[in-house]
Parts: C-alpha cells; structure tokens; sequence
C-alpha cells in the first residue's frame, strides 16, 4: 500500500492568485469562485472581507449614484460624502458615525449621472446639466450653470492632467475650465463621428483616455447583439489628432479604469487591458463564463482602492476589483463583495484609516464595509479544475490557519470531481467532521478525513482530476489548506 | 516525507502579470516619444508702424499640422487704447475675419515693457492650425503711440505629424 503524497497544497502568495479566465483550468488566475475575498487584506492568508452593515435605511429614499467626498470646515476632522441620485436627490453621509442626511431641498438640479470636486466646488452631472455648488452645499441655493449637455447615460467627469474638467458628451468631450459661469467651458470641446457615444474618461498622468462605442443603445440597456466599433483614444488635449486610437469590436464599452501602467476597459462581452503602447486584449471573457457576472458596471461605480487597486461594480449584485497594493505583489483580479439580490449603482472609497467602502445598491440600499465590523462574514473560493495526470485515492486535506478559531468561526471543505458530479469529500458544512470554533474550540489546524458516515450514490474515493475544491470561511484567517492521496497505478480506470 | 506532487505554482497560473505586453515598432515608439514638440514663432511690428494697423499681418503659414498653446506680447510705449490677437486664417479667408486663437486679447494700454500671457482659445478648432492655414496678427481700436509690438507664440506640433522629407508631389513635379 503506497503512502499518501501531497497533491495539492495552497498557501502564501497562491491566496493572491485571485479569478482565473476559465472554470477548467487555472490560467490567469486561480480559483473558479472566491466570494466576498480581498486578498490584500491580509496578503498571504485568506480571511474574508469586511462585513457590510446597512446604513441610511429610512433615509435614501433612492439609489445614489455617485458619491464625493469632502472635508467639513465645520465639524472638525470629519469628512462627508455627498450621494447625489438620478431624481434630483442628494444625501450627505457623515463617515465618522456613518448617519445620513437628505439633502435633496438644496438643489434643484440632477448630479447622478456624476459628480467630482474642482476648484474648490462640487461639480455635478444630470442629463442635460453640469451644475457647480459650494462646499458644503448651502441651505440656499448656490448653484451656478456651466453647460447644457446632450441627454446621455455617460457624463462622469474626470480632471485631466492639464487640470481641466472634462464630461463625456454623447459624440463629444465637454471641458471645463470655468467653475463660476459658462465663458470658457465648452461642450464639444473634442468632437467625435455622430455615431460616437463616449462611454468613459480617465487619464494616464500625460494623456487624456477616452473609451466609446458606436453601439447607439443607452447603457446598461445596451443590446447584447452584435459587434460595434469600440475604440479606447489617448489625447494631448492639444492636437486635434488622437495620439493613440485602438479600435476593437465588442458590444459596448462601459468604462475606463487605469492601474499603474494598465488601461482596464469594460466591455459587454470582455474586459479588456491595453496602454498607449500596446493593443487591447483581454483579460477576463465575460461572455460564457461562469467565473464572473457579465452586467455591465454603472459610471458611479467605478472607483479606485488606492492608487493601483480598481474596483467595480459589476451592475449585478457584485464588487470586483484588479490590481495589487504594492509591486512586490502579483496582480490580482478578485471578487470583494457580494450582495444578495440587488444591484451596485455606486462605490465609494475612503482610503483613511479607518478603510470604509460605501456601496450604494438598488432598492435604495446603502451599505458601509468598514473595517471596525466585527461580524464574520462568509467567504466561499472554489479552485478551477485541476489535472494530476494519474490516478489518486483521497486520503485526507490538511487546513492550516494563522490564528485559531473564534466563536462563530469556521473553515469547510467539499472536493468534488467530474465537473461536480461525483463527491471526493462530502461538504462538512454542519456536521461533526466541520472545522468550527464550536466543534473544536481553539484549534488551530485540522485535518479532514473521508467522512465515515452514510455515503451517497455519487462519492467516490478515486480520481484523476478535481473540478471543484471548494473552501467555505467563516471568518477565520487561514494560511494553508493542502490535499494528500495515495498515487494509484496509471492503468487503473476510473468508473462512475 | 512525503513529496509535494503537484503545488499550485506548477501549474500554469496567474501568466498575465509576467508577460510583456507586445509593444508597437520601435520607429513608430520613437516618434511618439515625447507625442508632440514645441517651438516658437516671433513677430515684431517695429517703432511707429505699430500704430498703423496695416503693419498686423501674416506672420506664420504651417506646412504640417499645428496648434497653438500660448502666447506673450509686451511693447516699448503703450496705446491710448485699443486690444490685439493672433487670429487663424484658414485658406481664402482674409486676414481681419479669423477666429481669434487666444483666450482673451492682449491690452494695448497695459503698461509699456511688461509682458501680457494669454493661453489658447477655448474654442478647440479655433487653436488648430492644418497645411493651407496661417497666423496673423489683429489690432483693434486707436493704436496712438503704440510703440516696437512683439508677440511670440508657443506652437506644438505632433511628432508624427513631422514630415520625413520633401512632399511627393513637389518632387514629382520637380518644383
């Protein structure tokens, strides 16, 4: 009888590996599912996000959808968000003690398709307007008109690196260089083919991004058939010609996001990653692929974590995010939150101490991750299908945390192969064999064995390849999990 | 001990961040190097012809694509009155009828030997300047005892736009 080898083992900087491209095989990432996991919360373990907590109920009476920050001059060292929805509804979140306030009586006109500080105002975007306000927004109005724009989905402003404000614009590109009237702003500053829509605005420190389409559709209601001229554009803000413009087909285009030296575009069916220097190719397919949701991300979700780090909602009911928190680190394209049933319309990133993330969702819900929640949340991460090019018999798998178990805390395994038909581990979720604080109390590894009960119809012991090893965490920190089997003699065939 | 057969790491995983992304060729990098370059094109009205305003003339005619970003001006005595800009002249249009190219015109009445700066129009077109196109300069209003009017603008042009050598056509031609 052989002795049992280890086969698969999952540690350090494997937890940074983040969503592979395909639920088969591990390729530009490794794990198939991981749900409500910022690997760089604690780069090297895997502990699950930050729990969300509602914030607002009663108050948001909409969905926000787009938040800006600013420091109060009149309670000391406290920073507000201001939420501005698409009904002429604005709310100011005060992020010490996380209460919200509607504020929708001082304005009179929309800021949800956008909004951004500049020059020492808020400036916001409705369909048709660009409005500039004072900060904080007075009891009476202040607000000043600086564009009619066309009725649009996209008009999220962006500063330039020439320090203008610029909107998308349908077919142009408005910029702003005035805050106190209309002289000197123009809303077709660079204009496009009629058949241009402007989809999303960013920058890369020298040039002016800009992501469109020609699909005529209104995002996020845009048709899921057929192929467009999309185009990412790198401008001077200077020449009338484009430095760069790399056209590409998709369905649509919804955004631009820039992570150190890469330009992420999202696409309908692909998100795509390009420079100046280099063409667009894909970095995760979205179409058939059961790894990632496919809706599209709304403007106001959009957001950077940090300098390298973006994150998006995905208009579902998730919060992806890509890049890394230092170059020492490896990319990593991960799944930071889910939220049951709802929609994401807005994020907002407060990367102070207290690390917050605002989410604003549909159904007028507002949630806050903070880091001060003490709640375990549930992170679930099933590997992509691996091949061990022989047969094994399954011995046991091995969960190694970094600290032990905490009342309410627990780490579950289920292996399973054949594309999930047949059971290798039966799920240990709920049962005597579940490595839970109320099962073993302080303990800080454990090793899972067959489980010696009932075996279903399904169970088998011998495999050549795992489709899902799934790792269900409750709020532990854990920093390896490894597979042991006994190799079998490769003329051993596998029936069931 | 028994023998790790298969980690993680030997499987292929998380590629993208290691590969080079594949670049453009290198003579097509180069010339976007710095994306555009700049330089400067000067006129000057001298003494008492600048209180004429027939002296404001042409003064730049591009071959390649162009686009102003800004522009200084100062004299040696101020006007009593009156304002000056640099205008675009597209081709067959008169010099007096073109889009004036800065943000704001230069006052003639400032004081003497300082210098003004204006940055480009906000009008994007009106800062672009194609092959066919040329500058001039435009006075407006009383210019008595105007005096040595100089005006220097900062241009940019496209590195890719810079010409490799002589035009076809002219060497076909033979011109």
């Amino acid at each position: 009888m052989s002795e049992p080898k280890k086969i698969i083992e999952i540690s350090g900087l494997d937890w940074l590996k983040g969503i592979s491209t395909h639920p088969y095989i591990p390729v530009g990432g490794l794990f198939q599912q991981a749900t409500n996991f910022n690997p760089f919360n604690r780069p090297g373990i895997y502990f699950p996000s930050q729990a969300a907590s509602t914030i607002g109920t009663g108050v948001i009476l909409d969905e926000i959808r787009s938040m800006t920050s600013y420091v109060s001059s009149a309670v000391a060292g406290v920073s507000f968000v201001l939420g501005f929805s698409k009904n002429t509804r604005l709310y100011r979140i005060r992020t010490d003690n996380m209460s919200v306030e509607n504020l929708s009586t001082r304005i009179a006109n929309d800021g949800g398709w956008g909004s951004i500080i500049f020059k020492n105002k808020i400036v916001y975007a409705g369909s048709t307007t660009l409005t500039a306000n004072s900060i904080p927004i007075p009891r009476v109005s202040a607000e000043v008109s600086l564009l009619t724009l066309d009725n649009a989905y996209q008009h999220k402003p962006h500063i330039g690196p020439d320090r203008n404000l610029y909107v998308p614009n349908k077919s142009n590109v408005a910029r702003v260089t005035s805050v106190t009237g209309t002289t000197g702003n123009s809303a077709s500053f660079l204009a496009f083919e009629d058949d241009v829509i402007v989809r999303g605005l960013s920058d890369d420190g020298i040039h002016l991004i800009i992501v469109g389409d020609t699909n005529s559709a209104t995002n996020p209601t845009v048709s899921a058939v057929g192929l467009y001229r999309c185009f990412v554009a790198f401008w001077n803000m200077k020449s009338q010609d484009l430095t760069r413009i790399w056209e590409f087909k998709d369905n649509g285009v919804f955004g631009v996001q820039v992570v150190e030296d890469e330009v992420i575009i999202h696409g309908q069916t692909n998100i795509y990653t390009c420079s100046i220097n280099s063409k667009p190719r894909v970095l995760m397919p979205k179409t058939n692929n059961t790894n990632i949701t496919s809706g599209p991300p709304e403007p106001g979700s959009l957001v950077k974590m940090g300098d390298n780090v973006a994150l998006w909602g995905d208009g579902v009911k998730n919060i992806y995010g890509y890049g890394r928190i230092s170059p020492h680190l490896p990319k990593s394209f991960f799944h930071l939150h889910e939220i049951a049933n709802n929609q994401t319309y807005s994020l907002f990133y407060d990367g102070g101490a207290t690390d917050k993330l605002i989410a604003a969702f549909g159904s007028a819900a507002l949630y806050a991750f903070t880091g001060t929640t003490t709640a375990n949340q549930t992170s679930t991460t099933k590997i992509a299908g691996i091949d061990f090019k022989q047969p094994y018999e399954f011995s046991f798998a091995k969960v190694i945390l970094s600290q032990k178990l905490s009342a309410g805390q627990s780490v579950d395994l289920e292996i399973l192969t054949d594309e999930g038909d047949n059971t290798v581990l039966r799920k240990t979720d709920g049962t005597a064999n579940s490595f839970s604080h109320t099962n073993f109390p302080g303990k800080k590894s454990h090793i899972f064995y067959p489980y010696p009960g009932t075996q279903a119809a399904s169970s088998i012991a011998v495999f050549e390849d795992l489709s899902d090893i799934q790792i269900r965490n409750i709020g532990a920190s854990v920093r390896r999990v490894e597979i042991w089997g006994k190799p079998l003699r490769p003329d051993q065939d596998v029936y069931k | 001990m028994a023998e790790s057969i298969i980690k993680t790491e030997g499987v292929e995983l998380n590629t993208l961040p290691t590969e080079s992304p594949p670049e453009l060729p290198r003579e097509t990098l180069l010339r976007t190097i710095h994306d555009y370059i700049t330089y400067e094109v000067s006129v000057t009205v001298p003494y008492i012809d600048a209180e004429d305003s027939n002296f404001y003339t042409i003064f730049y005619h591009p071959n390649v694509k162009c686009f102003l970003i800004e522009a200084t001006c100062r004299f040696t005595t101020a006007s009593t009155s009156g304002t000056l800009t640099v205008e675009k002249l597209t081709n067959k249009t008169a010099r007096g009828s073109g889009l004036s190219m800065l943000a704001s015109t230069f006052d003639l009445t400032f004081a003497a030997n300082n210098a003004q700066l204006r940055g480009s129009t906000t009008v994007f077109a009106a800062s672009q300047l194609n092959p066919g196109d040329c500058m001039a300069l435009r006075a407006s209003g009383t210019l008595t005892n105007l005096r040595n009017v100089c005006v220097t603008v900062l241009m940019g042009v496209d590195m890719k736009n810079l010409p490799m050598g002589q035009r076809v056509s002219t060497v076909i031609s033979g011109l």
